[in-house]
């Protein structure tokens, strides 16, 4: 990956917490809890999710960054809608909980150098896990979810219709 | 469980919670200077101290997630002063850190408030402690940031003459996260 790639992408990430924030705009009591299918999640669950998946990656990175080739172990997130109960809990706490940890590990990214770029480690279910792969995934993953959001707010719409 | 060891658990929740606030008011009317002031060459200053209660109270909240959704996850030690070096504790804002320790504990609390009798046996192993049940992660992170607000407010102190500053080079280590 260049320089410039890199910096694309880690712009991408720090634009991740305003297009969730952004999906979110004007969304309705209702409309934050529905599913749009059996097994999928609501609004609400996705922050959550952002919440725990957002922590869990920043403290990844800082792993990759510290210990030599860490075992990164992988989570069951549906386990963790299930078990920490995403579709009860109130969502401001997980919507700052996804915002800091966004820019404390953004702070990270601003200050690697060419050989921290360089390191990897091992994850638990997929293998070998770089910090490049880390920011590969990452720099997406605020994206997707914030359309994610945008695709059940669509078919909320279209069901009331 | 007993009705002793359910008033427990709730006096060290309920500390837990506390803390971010005991944290902000060991912040209060901080400046530049104190924030950065060092006892000795290479001790930690306040600012190396909220970056420390960042990193520790991140991973404290994934910890027991880990320990509540996992069979005896084995949670890997965490080095602060690896962390404090490699991570440019010294060169960092820490309003960030701060709404990350907040947040942590915000979202925590909400689980610690929802456990199940069941939860409470739940355990994993620490890489360099052994055996870490819940109420193991309980006692000390009910604690931890408590303990962080009064090293602040020691190295205030200190800083302004009013007490001697800290023997050891390394004032945290009587706080010492692992």
């Amino acid at each position: 990956m260049t320089p410039t790639e890199r910096q694309a992408l880690i712009a991408k990430y720090k634009a991740g917490y305003d297009d969730v924030v952004r999906s979110l705009g004007g969304i309705g009591p209702d409309e934050r809890d529905w599913r749009p299918a059996p097994g999928e999640w609501s609004a609400r669950e996705v922050v959550h999710h952002l919440a725990d998946s957002e922590t869990i990656s920043g403290l990844r990175l800082r792993r990759l960054l510290i210990e030599d080739n860490p075992l990164i172990s992988g989570y069951d997130e549906a386990e963790y809608a299930r078990h920490f109960r995403y579709q009860e809990r109130p969502w401001e706490p997980a919507l700052r909980a996804f915002e800091a940890a966004r820019t404390t590990t953004a702070q990270l990214l601003d200050s690697m150098t060419e050989a921290d770029w360089r390191r990897t480690g091992t994850h638990s279910e997929s293998g070998p896990y770089s910090t490049e792969a880390w920011l590969r995934i990452y720099a997406d993953h605020g994206h997707v979810h914030a359309n994610q959001i945008r695709n059940n707010r669509a078919a909320w719409a279209a069901r009331r219709r | 469980m007993s009705t002793d060891s359910t008033a427990e658990r709730a006096e060290l929740i309920a500390r837990y919670r506390a803390g971010y606030g005991v944290l902000l008011a060991a912040l209060e009317g901080l400046t530049p200077d104190e924030l950065d002031w060092q006892a000795s060459p290479g001790a930690w200053s306040v600012r190396d101290v909220v970056h420390h209660l960042e990193d520790a109270e991140m991973t404290g909240a994934v910890r027991l997630r880990r320990l509540l959704t996992e069979d005896a996850p084995l949670l890997p030690a965490f080095d602060e002063d690896v962390y404090r070096r490699r991570l440019a504790y010294a060169s960092r804002p820490i309003e960030p850190a701060l709404d990350a320790i907040r947040a942590a504990h915000w979202t925590t609390a909400e689980l610690l408030d929802r456990l199940a009798a069941d939860d409470w046996t739940r355990t994993g192993t620490h890489s360099e402690e052994g055996p870490y049940p819940i109420l193991r992660w309980l006692t000390f992170h009910a604690t931890h940031t408590h303990e962080h607000a009064a090293q602040i407010h020691q190295l205030r102190l200190a800083r302004a003459g009013a007490a001697p500053p800290p023997t050891e080079p390394s004032s945290t280590r009587a706080f010492a996260t692992r």
